[in-house]
Parts: C-alpha cells; structure tokens; sequence
C-alpha cells in the first residue's frame, strides 16, 4: 500500500488504530487486509478479441515457414512482409505498431496458450475463457469476480463507499463482461463512454419520441441517469482527465483505451477494464483474394495494434504507464490448415499478448512444431494453461498470493513471471529455457516409446493429447531428482495417430513434442 | 408466452423454442422485443441487443451453436452457453426504459 492511501485510509477510520480493539473491528478487517496485498494504484485492461484469432497469421513462426506455406497457401503472408521479432519469430504486417512495443520492451509474448480439452463453440469457450473454469466444469463467476471478491467479500452491500468511491471494474460496452462476475453480483459496470453510460438505459442517441410515450420514455431513462449510482464520479474523473496522443480514427477499440486513458488520468479508482474487438471469426476472406496483406484479419490486427499502441503513448506522455498492464485474449486460434474461402476455422491454442512499460518483454515459450502433414482439423497444442497465465498476472500485478490464485483457478496452478521491474530497457529476449527438454523414442512408435526428460528437483507432469487439444492421459506427475531420467510408456490403448507429450516443469519450463502412432 | 410477469423465472430455451425462427439471431432479436416492448425499437438498438446475443460474432454462428444445441439438446454445457447468450439479451432489454411501459 502507498504511503498516501494509507494516510487516506487512516483519516477515514479514525486513529489511532488499535490492533487489539474495537477500532479493528470495526473498520471492515477482511478489505483492508486483503487490499495491503495490492499495489493500490495498479491497473489492468483486459481486451476480449471476439471470434477466435488466428494465431499462426499474427505471430508467425518463421522456422516452421516451408510446412506452413505448404497447409495454409492461400493466406500465408509472404516472408518479406513479415515484421522480423527474433531470428525464427515475426509479425503480421499490420502489427507495425505491436512491433515498436517489443523493440521497446513493453510487450510480453506468450505462446500457445490455451487449455486441456479445448472445446471449439465460440459460446462455450467464451464461458470458459471467461470463467476460468475446467472445460468440463460449468461455473458461473468470473475469474476477476473471483478476484474481486477476495479483495470486496461484502460486495455489493455498502458500495460504493468512501474507500471505494468508483466502480471496481467497468466493461467498455452496453453489458458487463462475465470475467467480472463476483458470487453476489457484476462488479463491472457497463458503460459506452463516461457520458453515455449505457446506450440501452440511456437511449443513446435514440431520442424519445415528441408524445405522451416519449415524455414517459424520457422520464424513466432520467431516472436511470440519476440513479446510477457511478455516474458523478465517472463524469467527475472524465472532466479531471485527458488525452495527450493521437489515437486512431474510426477504430472502436481505439475509441474504447482512449476513455480508459482518460479515467486513468481524471483520478477512477478503477482497477480492472475490460475492452472489445470483434470480428476475429475469419472463416472467409480473412485475407483478401489476390492480396494476400489485405482482408480482415488485416483489418482488424492493424485497429489492434494501432489502438494499443496509441493507448500506450498515451500513458506515456501521461506520466501514467507504469501503473498500467494489458492483455488481450480470445476464445481460441484457429485450425493449421486453411478453408478454400481464404479463411480458417476454430482451432485451439494461440498466443496472448501483453503490454505496458511494467511487462517482462520479451517471448515465453517454443515455437509450435508445424510437420509436412496435419490432419484437416489440427489445431496448436497448447503449451502454457491460461489459468495458469491469469493467475500469475494476478500475483505479479495485484499481489495476489499463491494460495488464494489457487483457490480462484485450481490447486495445480503453476506461476510464471509476467511482470518485471518497470522502465527496464534490458534488451528482449526467450525465456532460458536451456537444461530442459524431452525427447521421444521411436519415434514414429507402435506400441511403447521412451520419454526422457532433464529436470532440476522438481514436480515433473508429462501428459499425452491429440491434434484437437483432448488431454488422453497424465503419464508422469511425481517429484523426480534432478538429471536425466528415461522411462518406458505404454502407448497400446492409443488409436494410431499423432499426439502431442506436453511436459511441465517449474515457472515457464513447458513444451509439447510431437510423437506419432504408427 | 409474454414476458411481461417478471416474477416468474423465465425459462429461456421454452423461449427460444416458442419463436419462429430461433435459428436466425435477428429473428431473435425481433420476436422477444415485439413481445417485451409496447412499441417498435430503433435499428440502434437492435444492434446493441443482437451484439449481447453473439457478441463479435457473425449471424451465422448463432445458427451453428443452435443447431448444436437440436444435435445434443441435454448436454449441459451447450443447454449452459446458449441459455447465457439469452440471458445477456434479455437483460439488455430489462435495461431499457421502453421495457417498462405498456
């Protein structure tokens, strides 16, 4: 806690603070314990990129070019096009300003992020995406609700408060995301911009009609207006505010990180923000016939990058930007083949990105290994569980510690760093992850294959999947010494095929390799 | 069936199944708001609930996630995901000032 939040809580309980007493008692302990945890002035934002984005046209993989080229001719983008990160990494074209990001170490790359038995509806995995749930389990919070809770237990009784005088979260949209939904209530709230809070309540620019409906009409959304009971502050933090780069035009998400910006500026207590793009279902055209750097998904990384990357100089020039860290993600990736209607369809792991002058730059993870052939509907496994991604934000952000991350996700939650010290320029760079790997013999296999591993002393999970993300079996999940350990694994029940062995280690010491069933 | 008893818990996929196109999302759209509001909503606002009913997405995967659902109508995580959507939609229209007036 910040020494003038302190002070500001001080005044508003009254000291002296008495440890023992009443005076504890009665100040709502469970917040202010919990909330010595947070950097209080820290704030996340959260991009949902509706739809499913294609993961392998955004981050490219440059050692895998030749099998790619092969399975997705028709909307490959040529190497020359591509935006260069590392020797064997680069982008799509239209991510000139996610690139300036990374030169300037203020992006964190994650690859292959997703989860065990991916399940390819956009609704379901949404739910999931969103919940945080297990694929097989249905829950009805959300992962930020659930965080929120811990720090708000009582919430929405006596809200807001003198403590807590804004919204805890607030959703750029007409409806609250479901990332924030707490076991007693939304603790976002919805709004368009700090003016028109809620288009649907407030009609927006749909004015009343001139009769004794409209007059009624009028009467009941002034009472909304009125009511609500964050309207004063927002419009207040709105007024205190501003906006010092030039954002995109025309760009809806732009439109949405620049009221974000300017709340941040105008003083909103707000800790989470949660932003919106849709349109990544690109089963067709998402490049354009006969130019290939034109299309959709063009269109859409370039409104991506360019509204991030404004967002960021903004914070910049703000004075704001280490107190701010942001994420996007989105439902799944898409398939390794693509469609003959230059598009691609739900597929499964894909990268996330993260941004902020806070971030640990760089890459975490492999490549994905793409062979000569795939079958039609092969995703990318997964490498690193987006619980286990949300949670180690939530440690390194918010403070939050590793019993209550696992008891928001699951007790196999596995950390990984996210942030680093803000403003360091150390130059990019992967992740070490030398002195691990494991390797598969024979290979193609018929019925046993060897794995062996290099660990340190440390709990090692080996599990087996298949190319549509479905988790078959744990092979391995014990504590092993550290060296080289070999074992023989009976693979007879597997039909024949190809699967993935996805083994984990401590921190960010994860990867697939592939192995085939002959 | 109206939606206009909002003690009763309303039950979303009878909802769904009552209208006659539920497999077109600006059918579903259309339907509940002729049934929930006394007058005829703007296209503004229309867009507004069609995007809390497939937020991002095109029409067409409404029609996919419906059709699953007729596939496998008691898989719970399908009856889970498609119920939530209608939810979303339905409380974009509780919102709205319109709903209140009869």
């Amino acid at each position: 806690m910040k020494r003038r939040d302190f002070l500001k809580r001080s005044s508003v309980l009254g000291l002296p603070l008495m440890i023992n007493g009443m005076g504890l008692q009665a100040m709502r302990s469970s917040s202010l314990f919990n909330t010595l945890n947070t950097e209080d002035d820290r704030v996340l934002v959260l991009i949902n990129l509706n739809g499913g984005n294609d993961g392998l046209n955004t981050l490219i993989p440059l050692d895998q070019y030749d099998n790619l080229a092969n399975l997705r001719s028709n909307i490959i983008i040529p190497q020359s096009n591509i935006l260069t990160l590392t020797d064997t990494l680069g982008f799509h074209p239209a991510l000139s300003g996610f690139k300036s990001l990374f030169d300037n170490a203020n992006m964190h790359v994650v690859q292959s992020v997703g989860y065990p038995n991916q399940n390819r509806s956009h609704f379901r995995s949404t739910d999931i995406w969103t919940s945080a749930s297990p694929a097989e389990e249905i829950w009805d919070t959300g992962w930020l609700g659930r965080y929120s809770d811990t720090v708000h237990p009582t919430y929405p009784n006596n809200y807001p408060n003198a403590d807590f005088p804004a919204p805890i979260a607030i959703t750029l949209g007409p409806s609250s995301s479901e990332t924030c939904e707490g076991v007693a209530g939304n603790f976002s709230l919805a709004m368009i911009d700090p003016y028109v809070l809620n288009p649907l309540e407030s009609g927006g620019d749909d004015i009343a009609p001139n009769n004794i409906y409209g007059d009624e009409l009028s009467y009941l959304r002034n009472i909304k207006e009125q009511t609500n009971v964050y309207s004063q502050v927002i419009h207040a933090a709105a007024e205190n505010g501003t906006n010092v780069a030039e954002y995109p035009l025309s760009n809806p998400l732009a439109e949405q990180l620049r009221n974000i910006a300017l709340l941040i500026s105008g003083g909103l207590q707000t800790k989470i923000y949660v932003a919106n793009l849709g349109g990544f279902d690109t089963h067709a055209n998402q490049v354009e016939e006969g130019n290939i750097t034109g299309g959709m998904h063009n269109f859409l990384l370039d409104l991506t990058s360019s509204a991030i990357s404004a967002f960021q100089e903004d914070l910049k020039l703000l004075g704001i930007e280490d107190r701010v860290l942001g994420m996007t993600f989105s439902e799944f990736g898409r398939q390794i083949i693509s469609n003959a209607a230059f598009g691609t369809d739900h597929g499964t792991a894909a990268p996330v990105f993260l941004f902020g002058s806070c971030v640990k730059a760089g890459i975490t993870g492999e490549n994905p290994e793409i062979p000569k052939q795939v079958d039609p509907q092969a995703g990318i496994p997964m490498q690193y569980d987006f619980r286990d991604l949300y949670g180690s934000v939530l440690m390194d952000w918010f403070g939050v510690n590793q019993n209550t991350i696992e008891q928001i996700f699951y007790p196999d939650f596995q950390y990984f760093p996210i942030a680093d010290s803000c403003n360091s320029y150390s130059k990019n760079k992967e992740v070490d992850l030398s002195g691990f790997d494991i390797s598969a013999y024979p290979n193609p296999f018929r019925n046993n294959i060897r794995i062996g591993f290099t660990c340190r002393n440390e709990r090692v999970r080996i599990s087996i999947y298949d190319t549509l993300g479905y988790k078959h079996l744990q092979i391995v999940d014990k504590t092993f010494h550290a060296g080289n350990h070999q074992f023989n694994f009976d693979g007879s029940s597997l039909p024949a095929g190809t699967y993935y062995l996805r083994i984990q280690l401590a921190g960010a010491r994860q990867k697939t390799t592939r192995v085939i069933k002959s | 069936m109206r939606i206009d008893d909002l003690s009763v818990a309303i039950d979303h996929l009878a909802l769904l199944e009552s209208l006659d196109q539920p497999e077109n999302p600006v059918s579903v759209v259309e339907e509940i708001a002729q049934r929930m509001f006394p007058v005829e909503i703007t296209e503004n606002q229309k867009a507004i609930l069609k995007d809390l009913l497939i937020p991002g997405l095109p029409d067409f995967e409404w029609t996919v996630e419906y059709t699953d659902w007729l596939s496998d109508p008691d898989n719970p995580t399908i009856i889970d995901s498609i119920t939530a959507r209608l939810v979303s939609l339905i409380r974009g229209m509780l919102r709205m000032s319109e709903s209140q007036l009869s």
